[in-house]
């Protein structure tokens, strides 16, 4: 899980440092390769801004403004607005070893102490009643374990006024692959390997979800996404996802910030997330 | 119309062909007939109730689909039947139109302790548990979580259910048979399945009005054919008026399809209906012929004479029973309004089959050689005359007592009771109403109703003040014959309960809006899923209540306390918006509705063909006079149900309107003839004698007729089918009585002066 949340915000719009070995790549090569720039993006310490604004499939809408903190293989995410869960923070511990769980805690600031979450569905379940899954924030749904991937060919993506070119790459679930959605097509940038564009299909063949880049920018001299549409079709919400800030801190965040234990004592100003 | 009539008869050939090809290329479209039994389609796309109803499905998306409840009689605690519910959802999950299957093992519970919290499937991952130890945890999970009890499994932990809801736009009518076959696959070993639920019955209902079309109508030709066989004794006098009568079918049904309207409970009688209704022409047009080829009179001459003779009153018959039929454009209801134009389509069509088809195969054929009708219909001619003479003896008498019965029935009219139930419709001893009786022994009822709070702003649903007034509402729905509510009431207080370590003394409102905010995002952080408790922003939700519908009654009465306490509790104008908006009140609104309609209707019939009478035969007596067997006829029948015990439901407040619609034309038939033959000596005993023996003759039959041919009804599938099939047939006996018997006691008691005025057909 801490893979899926340190990547929130960098697996989409991460920057490839080089446009490696671009010719004649397998699919697994360019998964693979998109996956270990999102990994080098991680590294180090990042605070970020971001902005959920959701369409709600019965028509009302609402917004939600998160600061995020994160650290390799720990994440905080501190809620901004709306003002009603005001200090509320989601803080995800992520685990290198195989087949050990993410483990998740809510500090809600009224109640005053974090409970840890042990839902067996919170990866499905909506971040923060958008139209996203935790799973969807993350990586390739278990990337080559639970999938077979080949390469379609290469087509042109336009984001805003840039045009972009993106290897187009199918992915089927593996035979008894326990996945949400057994197939998936995925456009990523020839260039800088980050995604520009995704589609998820459920087990009857439909169109479940759809990820989209609308604007991209700059970090670190890499290209990255700005603001991404996500939708649900099956639900028929959307959540349009917009960075507005992404930095390095002066200094690394000390890991102690991410203690279930000190999360009543989390300084939201100290991290200008809050005045 | 003379002309056409001539035209027909010399050209007979071609008038056969004209009609034939006009019977074939109605006959394609109703290849294409859709069926339809879904009440909401029932009422007009912009009526207010089906508006809101529209509003409150894009809200808060549709709540309907197909239910099967596992019982058990020992429990359902067992591997075995876990496992089917945990197959069968997984089937389920794979049908196209499928938007949710709810079972017992995959219903999410909220599971709170000192440190962590979390929202889950009842049984991980939803798959049934296999030890003991996961058995009694998974027991223990779901029958101490009130949100499941009554919901998806029962309080004795012998009856689970399985809840599949339909894609908004599902087939339901494609669906059900694959559910039902999956269904079928997992009986045995204990268990009891049923199948329930709205989409379901409507399909069942599809099916059996399908099935009982393909019994009844030819079971109708049979009695028709065997009527007809007894009055005529000749194979054209049975087949000429089954032509015509089957013509009539096609044509209406034809026309049906081509006007978009589908088949519904309604509308499929309509076929049967004309089968007895338009068959009287042809009787009466025959009768005249056969009368006119025993005086002699030459062939191409006995069809002119017959067809001048009868074109009066089979335009007349034909235009005041379409009038009756097309009264019910007033109706409430869109099937009653189809049903209406159809069935004047289909009179009207056998009308003109009457006046021009009958003289063009007449003059094909070869003169019939007519036996002695005297001598034939002896018993039936004593009979008669007999009651001639009762009649023309005791005049006042007849009136009299004529007049004490309709005020007897009247005096019961106010017993009557409306009843328009599925359960009543489809009668107690049908398949689902029974599975119905015993499935909501178990769970929380069948009926559900849903009430909408609208704050109107955004968070509005996580005051305290709103969530502790939707609580207050839920309390007095339970006092009120409510089984089980949903809201986010129970949501909030567990989750609450939960976050304290699972502290009963948290199970409330928290008083602070901010902690319900963070306790229901801690909510949907674990996972679960608010479903139709409230709108994305929170601006507004709903109170669901389950409860057992018994009767329309009961579901008006409920709808009324609600209604009663809504206006007290949230005036119009206040801030918090608070309104009915699923199916009780769209029920209810037809209950109430329909019926008012269906009176205003009824009185508009009554109106519309007495109008009609006294237009065609030119004197309001004569219309006045025409009325009084359909006012009496109108009123014994609801005084029967009323002292019987039967019901007012969609199908028997047609009887009255079909009972005018038929019976005018007993008295239009009689007093014309009546008048006819008084025309000639101004005697009005001998008018009557000969009125009673012709005319009364052709009644009598054709009310036998139409009476035997809805009486085929009583092998309906339907209880309100059968029901309305004996009422109508006890209604044309008791209209015919009234025509035979009523009309010629005024008649002779005053002859009114438009008896020897305003000769309403030339060359009487």
């Amino acid at each position: 899980m801490l893979k899926k949340l340190s990547t929130l915000g960098m697996t989409l719009f991460s920057v490839a440092l080089l446009s490696l070995a671009a010719v004649a790549l397998t699919a697994d090569e360019i998964l693979d390769q998109m996956d270990a720039e999102a990994d080098a993006l991680a590294e180090g310490s990042m605070i970020s801004i971001i902005r959920f604004d959701n369409v709600y499939s019965d028509g009302t809408t609402g917004s939600n403004l998160f600061g995020s903190l994160s650290i390799p293989n720990r994440s905080l995410i501190y809620f901004i607005e709306p003002t009603d869960v005001l200090g509320t923070v989601f803080l995800t511990h992520d685990f290198d070893e195989v087949g050990v769980d993410s483990r998740l805690w809510l500090f809600l600031p009224l109640l005053g102490l974090p409970k840890e979450l042990v839902s067996e569905e919170e990866r499905g379940g909506s971040f923060a009643g958008s139209s996203l899954s935790y799973s969807d924030l993350g990586d390739r749904n278990g990337g080559d374990r639970d999938y077979d991937s080949v390469l379609l060919g290469e087509e042109s993506i336009v984001v805003g006024d840039l045009t972009r070119t993106a290897y187009k790459i199918e992915s089927t679930a593996k035979p008894g692959a326990d996945v949400d959605n057994p197939r998936s097509i995925i456009w990523i940038d020839t260039e800088f390997f980050i995604m520009l564009k995704a589609e998820a299909y459920n087990d009857l063949g439909n169109l479940a979800t759809t990820t989209e880049s609308l604007e991209l920018g700059e970090f670190e001299g890499k290209l990255t996404m700005k603001v991404m549409l996500a939708t649900n079709h099956s639900e028929g919400s959307t959540t349009t996802i917009s960075f507005l800030e992404q930095r390095r801190p002066d200094v690394d965040i000390p890991a102690e910030t991410f203690l279930p234990e000190n999360l009543h004592a989390f300084d939201a100003a100290f991290w200008g997330f809050i005045e | 119309m003379s002309r056409l009539i001539r035209l027909a008869v010399d050209h007979p050939i071609w008038t056969i062909v004209i009609t034939l090809v006009l019977a074939v290329g109605l006959a394609i479209p109703m290849f294409h007939m859709t069926q339809e039994t879904d009440f909401r389609e029932f009422l007009d796309d912009d009526d207010p109730i089906i508006v809101l109803l529209d509003e409150a499905e894009a809200r808060y998306g549709k709540s309907w689909g197909i239910m099967v409840m596992l019982f058990n009689e020992d429990t359902i605690f067992n591997e075995t039947t876990l496992t089917k519910v945990e197959q069968m959802t997984d089937a389920f999950e794979q049908l196209p139109g499928i938007k949710n299957v709810t079972t017992p093992l995959n219903s999410q519970t909220i599971v709170g302790s000192a440190t962590s919290i979390s929202v889950k499937k009842a049984a991980p991952g939803g798959v049934a548990p296999t030890t003991p130890e996961e058995m009694d945890i998974f027991r223990t999970r779901v029958l101490e979580d009130e949100n499941l009890v009554g919901g998806v499994i029962s309080e004795s932990g012998q009856a689970a259910l399985i809840n599949i809801e339909l894609e908004v736009g599902a087939d339901d009518y494609a669906l059900t048979p694959e559910i039902v076959e999956i269904v079928d696959s997992y009986r045995g070993d204990g268990d009891e399945l049923y199948i329930y639920g709205d989409a379901y019955f409507d399909t069942v209902m599809a099916e059996e009005m399908e099935s009982d079309i393909a019994l009844l109508f030819p079971l109708a030709i049979l009695v028709m054919v065997a009527l007809l066989f007894a009055s005529f004794m000749t194979i054209r006098g049975i087949l000429v008026p089954i032509a015509i009568v089957l013509l009539s079918v096609v044509v209406a049904m034809g026309a049906m399809v081509l006007l978009g309207f589908p088949m519904t409970t309604m509308s499929f009688i309509a076929p049967i209906l004309l089968l007895a209704i338009g068959i009287a022409d042809a009787i009466h047009v025959l009768n005249r012929y056969n009368e006119e080829i025993a005086k002699g009179t030459p062939k191409r001459q006995a069809i002119l004479n017959t067809m001048e003779e009868m074109k009066g009153p089979v335009v007349m018959t034909s235009l005041t029973t379409a009038a009756g039929f097309l009264s019910l454009l007033t109706a409430f209801m869109v099937p009653q309004r189809h049903f209406g134009i159809v069935t004047a389509i289909g009179v009207l069509a056998a009308m003109v089959f009457s006046l021009f088809l009958i003289p063009a195969i007449m003059s094909l054929l070869k003169e019939p050689r007519v036996r002695d009708l005297s001598k034939g219909l002896r018993p039936l001619t004593r009979v008669l005359m007999g009651f001639e003479q009762v009649i023309a003896g005791h005049r006042k008498t007849v009136l009299v007592v004529a007049l004490i019965i309709f005020g007897v029935m009247l005096a019961g009219i106010p017993r009557l009771r409306v009843e328009t139930s599925n359960e009543e419709f489809l009668g107690k001893d049908h398949e689902a109403v029974q599975i119905l009786d015993f499935t909501s022994e178990y769970f929380s009822g069948d009926m559900n109703l849903l009430v909408e709070f609208d704050t109107g702003h955004r968070d509005g649903l996580k005051d305290p003040t709103v969530l502790n007034a939707m609580l207050d509402f839920e309390t007095f729905l339970l006092e009120n014959g409510v089984s089980k509510t949903f809201s986010l009431t129970t949501l909030v207080r567990q989750m609450n309960e939960r976050f304290n370590a699972d502290d009963p003394a948290f199970y409330v409102i928290p008083d602070q809006q901010n902690m319900i905010s963070q306790l229901l995002l801690l909510f949907t952080f674990s996972g679960g899923t608010l479903g139709n408790m409230a709108l994305g922003d929170f601006s507004a939700g709903t109170v669901m209540g389950m409860y057992k519908m018994e009767s329309s009654g009961n579901v008006s009465r409920l709808s009324g306390v609600i209604q009663d306490y809504l206006d007290e509790h949230f005036p119009e104008g206040g801030d918090l918006r608070v309104r009915m908006i699923g199916a009780t009140v769209l029920m209810d609104r037809m209950f109430t509705q329909m019926n008012q309609s269906q009176l205003v209707g009824l009185a508009s019939t009554i109106a519309a063909v007495t109008v009609l009478v006294m237009i065609l035969m030119g004197s309001v007596v004569a219309g006045l006079i025409a009325a009084i067997p359909l006012i009496l006829t109108v009123t014994v029948s609801m005084g029967i149900m009323a002292y019987t015990g039967q019901p007012l439901d969609m199908m028997t407040l047609m009887v009255s309107v079909v009972a005018v619609g038929i019976g005018v034309d007993y008295s239009i038939h009689f007093i014309s003839r009546f008048r006819s033959e008084y025309r000639t000596d101004q005697n009005a005993d001998r008018a009557l004698q000969k009125t009673i023996q012709t005319t009364g003759r052709g009644i009598t039959y054709n009310a036998l007729t139409v009476a035997l041919g809805f009486f085929i009804l009583i092998f309906a599938s339907f209880k309100g089918i059968r029901t309305f099939g004996w009422q109508i047939a006890l209604t044309m006996v008791v209209s015919a009585l009234s025509a035979i018997s009523i009309i010629p006691a005024i008649l002779v008691q005053w002859t009114p002066k438009f008896l020897s005025r305003y000769p309403w057909k030339r060359g009487a």
